[in-house]
């Protein structure tokens, strides 16, 4: 879902149809205006079906749940055959590079820990391609599309065995003023199976 | 080919039977089921004693003229194939060739927006179910 920069598809200045490779690719691009026009209809109907910001959040978030799980069954069979993540660690890096990556074209800003608690961790993302073309409204600031891409990430980690809650915030900075932190905060019983592994 | 596939069953992750194939004339349908709910401890055993981190979980055991393989994805759904032992020792690459195939399918089943993959209801999908058949026909 990255917009390339060699081919225009709005501008119609593709190369002609008889140029071009007959195999798609591993990189099966959508252009970005009409992920933007679907994204656009999905938080107002969002919008129309709840009551607040949180309901609202909360249903950005069931969508990218269920983007999420097939996501994370396709992304394993294309891109790492043969191996299931059992780390922590492991888990969060694959979600940092590959899945941001083969989402959104590029991998993700920041991975950070917690520091008040041992079970939280941070993925942040200067500036989100599903969020670009979103203004909030002053009265909604507490608002953070984000939450959409926090659904992926809840799915992923769901599907792979760590269940979490995650939630998204916006943490805008001066320098990028679309900045949005994934916060993940995992259940026991994965710190727990960590512990575990830690003296072998 | 050098060996036949009896059977074909894919578990789901709280390990609820998904869907069973008996592709065989000779065993009776129950017999499938018992291999394949046998097989769960196995596979339950495999990942958890090892840091296992494979998906191809090979030869889980060995019965009469049975032989049982296992695969288990990231989402702890797992395919088992059970085959007839012949005297030659089967390949590997053969059956990863085969999971990754029925993994293919599997993969088209919940990338249907209208599939849940959360539900416990075994799969009725006319797509699955060919391919399944083109699994066990070659």
């Amino acid at each position: 879902m990255s917009q390339s920069a060699t081919r225009a598809s709005s501008h119609g200045r593709r190369p002609p149809i008889l140029e071009r490779n007959l195999v798609k690719g591993r990189t099966n691009e959508v252009s970005l205006p009409a992920f933007a026009f679907l994204f656009c209809e999905m938080l107002s109907y969002a919008t129309k079906k709840s009551s607040g910001i949180q309901d609202m959040e909360k249903k950005l978030s069931d969508f990218g749940y269920r983007v999420g799980i097939r996501f994370l069954e396709l992304i394993v069979f294309r891109d790492r055959i043969g191996r299931r993540d059992t780390r922590l660690l492991n888990v969060l890096s694959f979600i940092h590079s590959t899945v941001w990556k083969t989402l959104f074209g590029k991998p993700a800003d920041a991975l950070e820990k917690g520091t008040d608690n041992e079970d939280e961790y941070m993925i942040s993302d200067n500036e989100p391609n599903v969020t670009k073309f979103i203004a909030v409204p002053k009265d909604m600031s507490q608002l953070s599309c984000g939450a959409f891409i926090g659904g992926i990430v809840e799915a992923v980690l769901d599907g792979s065995g760590f269940p979490a809650k995650v939630s998204a915030h916006a943490t805008a900075s001066d320098q990028f003023p679309l900045r949005t932190t994934i916060l993940m905060k995992f259940d026991k019983s994965v710190l727990l199976r960590e512990k575990s592994f830690e003296p072998r | 080919m050098p060996f036949d596939v009896v059977c074909i069953a894919v578990i789901g992750k709280m390990n609820n039977p998904l869907y069973i194939k008996n592709c065989s004339s000779t065993y009776q349908d129950l017999k499938c089921h018992y291999i394949a709910h046998t097989s769960i401890d196995l596979v339950e055993e495999r990942i958890s004693t090892t840091k296992h981190t494979d998906q191809y979980l090979g030869l889980l055991y060995a019965m009469e003229e049975l032989a049982v393989f296992g695969y288990i994805t990231n989402t702890r759904v797992k395919f088992i194939i059970v085959t007839s032992l012949q005297d030659v020792a089967i390949k590997d690459q053969e059956m990863k060739n085969l999971f990754r195939k029925i993994h293919n399918s599997y993969v088209s089943l919940v990338s249907n927006p209208f599939y849940n993959p959360d539900s416990h209801k075994p799969i009725v999908s006319a797509n699955f179910e060919r391919a399944m058949a083109e699994v066990t026909a070659t």
